[in-house]
């Protein structure tokens, strides 16, 4: 009986409790407050989503299903660059680790895919985790370039690896990743790439936002604000960095992986620095340390990347700007970055907190943004 | 002994002191990541590029290319105090990691700036006076061209060594290193430091963007090669100037040797390794001072 009083006061507490107010303990830890309005916008997000692939273009859903990959790698660097305030310019090197250990699963050991998808985000991992042991000697910026140094080896091992993989396995065509089979369903249409994509993306969001009110995401809040101060709170903030490398690492391999499969092909190209750099600009853009901005910001470059071509393309202006798009498509993103960092340090979350609290609060004016920020 | 080794050796150290000093000359004066170097030594030796000939029957006499070299100084300077007060000094007070991904961005503009003034251009600077050198031995000639780089790079490095050891801006620089906040109570203007120091990395990125302009294809792969100077600021420990010669000799031997009996490819890596090396054992790099990491 008293079972179900608990329930209908839980219930009560959704349908008409404020997100502002919490009683219990378990609702102030919980991951989000309980309101029915937030319910709601959640069920009729998931809805007008689950329709994209519906109503959108073939073009539109291929951006979308970019978009999906870039918030997986998006949100692995959210936790070592944005939670954990590590400077990481390696992250494309994960991502490489896991495209060409999944390449290399398939043509040398013949794996299955639906092995290799995990096989390859857990070569990341392992790959993070030794990016993050210098964490144990090393300070500050001197991590971050270590990434730096990861970012070249990684770079040139996968370069020597794919030309093996070239001299024995052919080219291009023969070099090509089989679609990913399992429990009875194919994933080849770039329709049900989205569903899946979205479930997998769905699952990292929710992992990261999860992890940000464990332990884990309690210390690394701490060695934000100062690192010599969570250490003289009895936290490992070596052990720390190391785990959010890993993190990060296992992310990165995931999205390797899965666009490695999307494409259907790996090539080192696609790994570069300026890869990397595009994701710190995703999460910057997004807002450094925000888990739902790794996924504003992964959205809004890509989307922003694609809007360029459009524009070039639809314009007709081919001819004369078609052999400068990549310069174009660098000064857009560098530009958003300078922008965003000059004008909008909080990225799109900080806008969206304030335009949130803005309609809330009125008419009153002062909205704080300035919770966690650094 | 093969002399073309020591040679070789010499031309790349060379390179990377002139490629290390602007990573150095910012972390000296804000203990920020100065990733926006290798942008200016692309943007440097392109310009030069399009102001100097290619053609090397032809090259243009001496005096016109110190004259370029001198506006191209003076435009550094200009575009050092313009960088600083425009990208860099808005964001002060804010977090490093917002500054370092701000220089970040700004190696992405000069990248798309060059790529959309030249896009796809690559070339030489010619020299007049290239094969000019002295005989050692009935095979071996040397070069003095081969030589420019350690020379120019050598008398750079002791100009700014001079700088922050005597002069009484740089040793504002040095107070403005050691405790900001404090500097200012005591009356040195940081802003003035921070913009004098960008002048100083801006104009130390077209000495090498010209230097290696005209002793490798100038291309847009520049930016990985001036990247890999970043290792040898850090090897040499980042904020010592003193530890860029040693660290620049030992990394540049490294690669030679690598190029020479293991692997072309291998070598970009070489570098890198070096660094993850020398950070496992000494993180402070080899000439740094420990208290830079430790400190609060």
């Amino acid at each position: 009986m008293s079972n179900l009083k608990e329930i209908s006061s839980k219930l009560r507490a959704v349908t008409h409790g404020s997100p502002y107010l919490s009683t219990t303990y378990q609702q102030d830890s919980g991951l989000f407050a309980p309101s029915m309005k937030r319910i709601n916008f959640i069920v009729l997000l998931v809805v007008f989503i689950a329709f994209v692939p519906y109503i959108s273009s073939a073009s539109i859903l291929s951006v979308t299903n970019f978009s999906l990959i870039a918030i997986i790698g998006a949100v692995g660097l959210q936790v070592v660059t944005g939670m954990a305030s590590q400077l990481s310019l390696g992250h494309a090197a994960f991502m490489a680790t896991g495209a060409f250990v999944s390449t290399g699963m398939f043509f040398q050991m013949n794996l299955p895919p639906w092995l290799i998808i995990p096989l390859g985000a857990i070569s990341g991992m392992i790959l993070g985790f030794i990016s993050g042991i210098p964490a144990l000697r090393l300070r500050g910026f001197y991590l971050g370039i270590t990434t730096l140094a990861l970012q070249a080896i990684v770079g040139v091992a996968c370069l020597k690896y794919q030309v093996f993989l070239q001299t024995r396995y052919g080219t291009t065509t023969d070099l090509l990743l089989p679609q990913i089979r399992a429990f009875g369903v194919t994933i080849e249409s770039s329709k049900s790439w989205f569903f899946f994509l979205l479930v997998v993306s769905g699952l990292s969001v929710f992992f990261v936002k999860n992890l940000s009110r464990s332990q884990f995401g309690r210390d690394t809040a701490a060695m934000r604000q100062k690192e010599v101060v969570a250490e003289s709170l009895g936290i490992n903030v070596a052990m720390v960095k190391l785990r959010a490398f890993a993190i990060a690492g296992f992310f990165g391999g995931l999205c390797g992986t899965l666009q490695t499969f999307y494409f259907r092909q790996a090539s080192i190209e696609d790994f570069s620095l300026t890869v990397s750099v595009k994701y710190l600009a995703m999460i910057l853009i997004g807002g450094l340390g925000v888990v739902s901005g790794a996924v504003y910001g992964a959205i809004f470059v890509t989307g922003a990347t694609f809007l360029v071509g459009e524009i070039i393309s639809r314009g007709g202006l081919t001819e004369t700007l078609g052999p400068k798009s990549r310069g174009i498509e660098l000064a857009v993103f560098a530009m958003m970055m300078i922008v965003f960092l000059i004008f909008e340090p909080d990225g799109i979350a900080g806008v969206w907190t304030r335009v949130k609290g803005y309609f809330h609060l009125w008419p009153y004016r002062y909205v704080s943004t300035t919770r966690a920020k650094r | 002994m093969d002399i073309f080794l020591i040679v070789d050796i010499l031309k790349l150290a060379g390179m990377y002191i002139l490629m290390s000093l602007g990573f150095v000359v910012i972390y000296k004066a804000s203990h920020v990541l100065n990733l926006a170097q290798p942008g200016l030594v692309m943007l440097a030796s392109f310009i030069g590029l399009q102001v100097l000939p290619q053609n090397f029957e032809n090259p243009t006499s001496m005096g016109k290319i110190l004259i370029t070299l001198a506006l191209m100084i003076v435009g550094g300077i200009i575009l050092g105090l313009v960088v600083y007060r425009y990208f860099i000094q808005p964001l002060s007070g804010t977090s490093r990691i917002s500054i370092v991904l701000m220089t970040l961005a700004a190696l992405f503009l000069l990248e798309a700036v060059v790529d959309l003034i030249w896009p796809g251009d690559s070339g030489f600077m010619a020299l007049p006076g290239t094969t000019i050198g002295f005989q050692i031995n009935e095979t071996t000639y040397i070069r003095l061209f081969d030589l420019l780089p350690p020379v120019v790079g050598l008398v750079v490095w002791l100009a700014l060594v001079l700088f922050y050891r005597l002069s009484r801006q740089g040793m504002r620089v040095q107070a403005v290193a050691e405790n900001s906040s404090l500097a200012a109570r005591r009356g040195i203007n940081i802003n003035h430091i921070g913009a004098v120091s960008w002048a100083i990395a801006v104009v130390v990125g077209v000495i090498a963007g010209m230097t290696i302009g005209t002793q490798s294809v100038v291309s847009t792969l520049i930016v990985g090669t001036a990247l890999k100077g970043f290792t040898v600021a850090l090897v040499g420990g980042l904020d010592s100037i003193e530890g860029i010669v040693p660290a620049a000799l030992l990394i540049a031997a490294l690669e030679v040797a690598t190029v020479r009996w293991i692997d072309q490819q291998w070598s970009e890596a070489v570098p890198f390794i070096v660094l993850l090396v020398v950070l496992m054992i000494k993180p402070w790099g080899l000439f740094g001072r420990i208290e830079e990491l430790e400190r609060v």
